[in-house]
């Protein structure tokens, strides 16, 4: 197994990269902590993409009927949990030294907020019912419509306000210097390849639980 | 197998159906089987009138105990709508997912299964609690102006915000609420997956809201929050309806 140390090197790598480059300026004010970006991005782009991934293998598993896709789309789900946990935390405290509070209700805040009660709610949903494969169909389902009430709150909603009613930077740093878009993008790989290990990791640990579980009833 | 094979009644040379034996089995919602399901909750609700009841006097004496609390203030627009679509959303809360509920507990949906198509039990179920958000809301929402002093400046804004945020909350809460009825703790639950879905909803209404209570500014443009508003209808009325046979027939 050789992608596992890829992927320790390539984050490791990601995270000096952000501190090696130029500051970024945002109009005309330099952004403070501006490292958390390197993080903070990539983090909420993987948060995404772990949703994302959680309602494909929902609708795969609505189609096949097969566990292994309900194991992945629950490991996706878990996962993006751990991600858009930390991609709150960061943001907060880049809030905090750029724009003087911790929460200030933004729209990013609201969207991020809701997404992270949507997959609390998934949670929730799974461990209220007891019959499995019942419980994996509204998982599933639960997953699909998730989704789309998250992209609504974190891509639409922002994107109908005026333009100042978000202090949020967007494309600050792709519209930066060379070396910057490159850290970032470096970084957004890294953290979907973790993603992606975790998941698998997770996967493989549920199949195997399950396993177990039919081994007892048996 | 033999019965969900369509060879036999297909005329020959005609392309085999690539439908799934038992989807093609499946019947499809009607007008009228619709109806009959909107007929049949609406009497057995007239019966009892519990979800009735339990919405109507939720956002009746939320208003009330409202207007005791803050009594002689003058209330900003924007406060006044974040107020009223909070008073709104647990009302639907309290109520909305009994539908669903009562036929897990009094054992009938096995038999509504059989005798309705999925569809029809769907939409019959989400034309009634729209049908009970907006009876409750003609009596609760007039009230909650007067009680709270609300200058209602454009009151055909405030009525299409309503409709739209109605349509959208019953559909939804019909859809969870039948994801709710299969699991234990059904009521709690329902709030826990109900809440972070209907977020967005009530973001935009209290932002369309508060236009038509007068706010001013950029509070005061609300084209987006009915763009919003009219997306997420879509959006859910969409999902519910690929979505929903998972859920029934589980």
């Amino acid at each position: 197994m050789v992608f596992p140390f890829v992927v320790g090197i390539w984050v490791t790598a990601g995270i000096l990269i952000g501190f090696a480059v130029p500051p970024i300026h945002d109009g005309n004010l330099i952004l403070r902590t501006r490292q958390i970006a390197f993080f903070h991005v990539p983090m909420a782009i993987a948060m995404e993409v772990a949703f994302l991934m959680a309602a494909w293998y929902g609708i795969s598993w609505l189609r096949t009927r097969q566990p292994r896709y309900d194991a992945l789309s629950l490991a996706y789900a878990e996962v993006g949990t751990v991600f858009c946990v930390i991609a709150t935390i960061t943001g907060a405290i880049f809030a905090r030294t750029n724009w003087g509070a911790y929460w200030s209700w933004d729209p990013q805040q609201v969207g991020i907020v809701t997404t992270l009660l949507t997959y609390a709610a998934l949670f929730a949903l799974r461990g209220a019912v007891e019959d499995e494969d019942k419980k994996r169909n509204l998982w599933a389902v639960y997953a699909i419509i998730g989704l789309i009430v998250a992209i609504f709150s974190t891509m639409v909603y922002r994107r109908l306000l005026p333009d100042n009613a978000t202090l949020h930077p967007s494309n600050t740093v792709i519209t930066s210097d060379a070396l910057n878009k490159f850290a970032l993008w470096f970084n957004v790989i890294g953290y979907i390849m973790l993603l992606v290990w975790m998941a698998k990791l997770r996967s493989r640990f549920e199949m195997a639980s399950q396993r177990l579980r039919e081994v007892q009833w048996a | 197998m033999e019965i969900g094979s369509s060879a036999a009644i297909q005329p020959p040379g005609a392309r085999e159906s690539t439908l799934h034996p038992l989807t093609a089995l499946v019947p499809r919602a009607t007008w009228a089987t619709v109806q009959a399901v909107f007929w049949k909750d609406w009497r057995s609700e007239w019966r009892t009138r519990a979800a009735l009841n339990s919405i109507a006097l939720f956002s009746i004496a939320s208003p009330v105990a409202l207007s005791f609390s803050v009594a002689r203030q003058r209330l900003e627009p924007e406060t006044l709508a974040g107020l009223l679509w909070t008073v709104l959303l647990f009302a639907a809360l309290v109520g909305l997912a009994r539908s669903f509920v009562k036929e897990e507990e009094s054992g009938t949906a096995t038999l509504l299964r059989l005798s309705c198509p999925p569809d029809a039990v769907l939409w019959g179920k989400a034309l009634f609690n729209l049908v009970l958000l907006v009876g409750t809301q003609a009596a609760a929402v007039p009230i909650f102006v007067l009680l709270l002093n609300a200058q209602l400046s454009r009151a055909g804004l405030l009525l299409l915000v309503l409709l739209l945020g109605d349509v959208g909350l019953a559909v939804v809460s019909s859809l969870l609420g039948a994801i709710a009825s299969q699991a234990r703790a059904r009521g709690s639950l329902f709030a826990a997956i109900a809440v972070p879905l209907v977020l967005p909803l009530l973001v935009a209404a209290s932002t369309g809201t508060a236009a038509a209570f007068g706010a001013v500014g950029p509070q005061g443009d609300f084209w987006p929050a009915l763009q919003i508003m009219l997306g997420y209808d879509v959006a859910v009325v969409t999902a519910a309806w690929m979505l929903f046979d998972f859920v029934w027939s589980a």
